[in-house]
């Protein structure tokens, strides 16, 4: 925690020179915290959304071409707003009242993609170190070693292997340890069960439900599949053509109950 | 009683498992009648391409060696490599960036100005000449010779000419190795903390290397021989602008056969030396 808060330092300091009391905000701000309100228009509806999370797990539910996708998109910076803002702990990302926009690289926010998206002409190795290289020329001392993460998502033994070579399963944790390896503030999951089949998914499930307990930072997923929505989601958005609706209240009744059934399902 | 039950049962079994093979000759038939028709028009085309490359051996290997010593035959081999390494090269720095901003990026006009890039592939190369010859030489001459690179009639016009046959193709084949690079992996470099440069260093070329290896090889056999356009713009000077296709068809005119067909067998040699490079790199990136 101590050296994060350091890092964070380092950020602020970097980006806005002699801006003290962002400094010492940033500093005391111990609990990871999103905050965005984001309007874009799409080619077919406006997508508009404002939403807070703590270290919650933040789930995006609805209909694909809802704009799910594109939020996570334009809070990691891939796609700009047309208006809004983007903060995390206090520190603005984007806003376009002040005309701030982080860029992708410089706003460590992890993100895994659908498919995971891992390297293909690199080495589980090479795919989950290539993150840190980076850091390491930012000044940054390398935080976590990604090899533990590695072991402790069991896929230690693959080091050596091409994604070509791994089940969908392996590859997802491969692709959580690359994202995690940095040290994210915020992590941005994009259908993180869709390439696996039903057995294990229900498995993975539980491991990011851990993995979320020990991180104590916001993730955001994407689903549509209720079961996920229901087992994974403290806070459930409701997405229909880029607007919320109703948010939680309805949803979570119906989502508790779902939870009920599938822990009992996941014991079986 | 129960054996000829049997034995009934087992004709009618015989039957059903028969029934199929008797009309099975007779489709199959069908395809052999295609298959024979396709497969003879692939042995006469084998058998025309063999005596064509073997003609030309035939005919051309008098004094092969003789014209390999010829201070013209190497003067046109020297020139023909530095030029259209050059214009291969410079077509590679043009093609990159344009293949990968038509791959990646969505503009109004974009039809359009792919369109306005292919023309030289299928513009006759004589008229790409003239158009150059136009724009280099009444246009834009007095600038360059301010400069003093002069590029009408001379071995730079060579450089010109080739490339601008040459990047075309490039441009088709780099904006296919990229089309075919999925954009999310270059996000999720993005988010590992990698500015767009890096990126695109670090990612997008590794992974476009093998079709990017074998787009230069075609664009490299393009301007190695190029003829028409280089003609039109650099002339037809020996022993200064004469390039090996050059070479062949001033000697050709002039009646040195012998010359003309060795140095025709080189320029084969070349081809076939590309195009199992070519086979190499895309099989190479099969493999992967």
């Amino acid at each position: 925690m101590w050296s994060m808060a350091v890092s964070i330092i380092l950020f602020s300091e970097a980006e806005n020179p002699g801006n003290l009391p962002m400094i010492i905000t940033a500093f005391y701000e111990v609990i990871q915290l999103l905050e965005a309100q984001l309007t874009k228009k799409l080619w077919h509806f406006k997508l508009d959304v404002h939403f807070k999370v703590k270290n919650q797990i933040l789930l995006l539910w609805g209909h694909s071409g809802s704009g799910k996708t594109t939020i996570l998109h334009l809070l990691a910076g891939l796609l700009q707003p047309d208006s809004g803002f983007v903060k995390v702990n206090e520190r603005l990302l984007y806003s376009d009242a002040e005309k701030i926009n982080v860029s992708p690289q410089a706003r460590n926010i992890g993100y895994l993609f659908q498919e995971y998206a891992l390297f293909p002409h690199m080495t589980v190795r090479q795919n989950v170190f290539y993150g840190l290289k980076c850091k390491k020329c930012k000044g940054d001392e390398p935080l976590v070693d990604p090899v533990e993460l590695l072991n402790s998502f069991g896929v230690g033994h693959l080091l050596d292997r091409y994604p070509r070579q791994l089940s969908g399963g392996e590859k997802q944790r491969v692709a959580l340890a690359r994202a995690l390896a940095v040290r994210p503030r915020v992590l941005l999951l994009d259908e993180p069960f869709s390439a696996v089949d039903k057995k294990t998914r229900v498995g993975l499930r539980k491991e990011l439900r851990k993995l979320h307990e020990q991180w104590q930072i916001p993730f955001i997923l994407v689903t549509h599949d209720e079961e996920d929505a229901s087992y994974l989601g403290d806070e459930v958005i409701h997405l229909e053509k880029g607007r919320m609706r109703d948010l939680t209240t309805s949803f979570t009744g119906y989502a508790r109950g779902l939870r009920a059934d599938n822990t009992a399902y996941v014991q079986m | 009683m129960k054996d000829l039950q049997c034995l009934q049962s087992t004709a009618l079994k015989q039957n059903r498992v028969f029934a199929p093979a008797q009309t099975n000759p007779l489709k199959s038939m069908k395809i052999n009648w295609l298959q024979l028709s396709f497969g003879l028009v692939f042995v006469v085309l084998t058998g025309f391409m063999a005596a064509l490359i073997g003609g030309l051996f035939v005919y051309g290997k008098g004094d092969f060696l003789a014209v390999l010593r010829n201070p013209e035959f190497r003067f046109a081999l020297l020139f023909t490599l530095w030029t259209s390494v050059t214009a291969t090269l410079l077509a590679a720095l043009i093609a990159i960036p344009a293949g990968y901003v038509l791959s990646r990026q969505r503009f109004p006009g974009k039809a359009l100005i792919e369109t306005l890039m292919d023309i030289p592939i299928v513009l006759p190369p004589l008229v790409s000449g003239v158009a150059l010859l136009i724009l280099l030489g009444p246009v834009l001459g007095e600038v360059l010779t301010r400069f003093s690179l002069d590029v009408v009639f001379s071995a730079r016009g060579v450089v010109v000419a080739q490339c601008f046959i040459a990047t075309p193709f490039a441009i088709r084949a780099f904006k296919q190795a990229f089309d075919s690079i999925d954009p999310r992996l270059e996000k999720v470099a993005r988010t590992l903390g990698f500015s767009q440069g890096m990126v695109f260093l670090k990612v997008t070329l590794p992974l476009a290397k093998g079709c990017i290896l074998s787009g230069l090889t075609m664009t490299w056999a393009r301007a190695l021989g190029e003829f028409g356009a280089t003609a039109i713009l650099a002339g037809i000077t020996r022993m200064k602008t004469e390039t090996l296709s050059v070479a062949i068809f001033l000697n050709m005119s002039i009646g040195d056969i012998q010359f003309a067909m060795s140095v025709s067998m080189i320029m084969l040699f070349l081809a076939l030396l590309l195009m199992s490079l070519f086979k190499f790199f895309t099989s190479s990136e099969v493999s992967q």
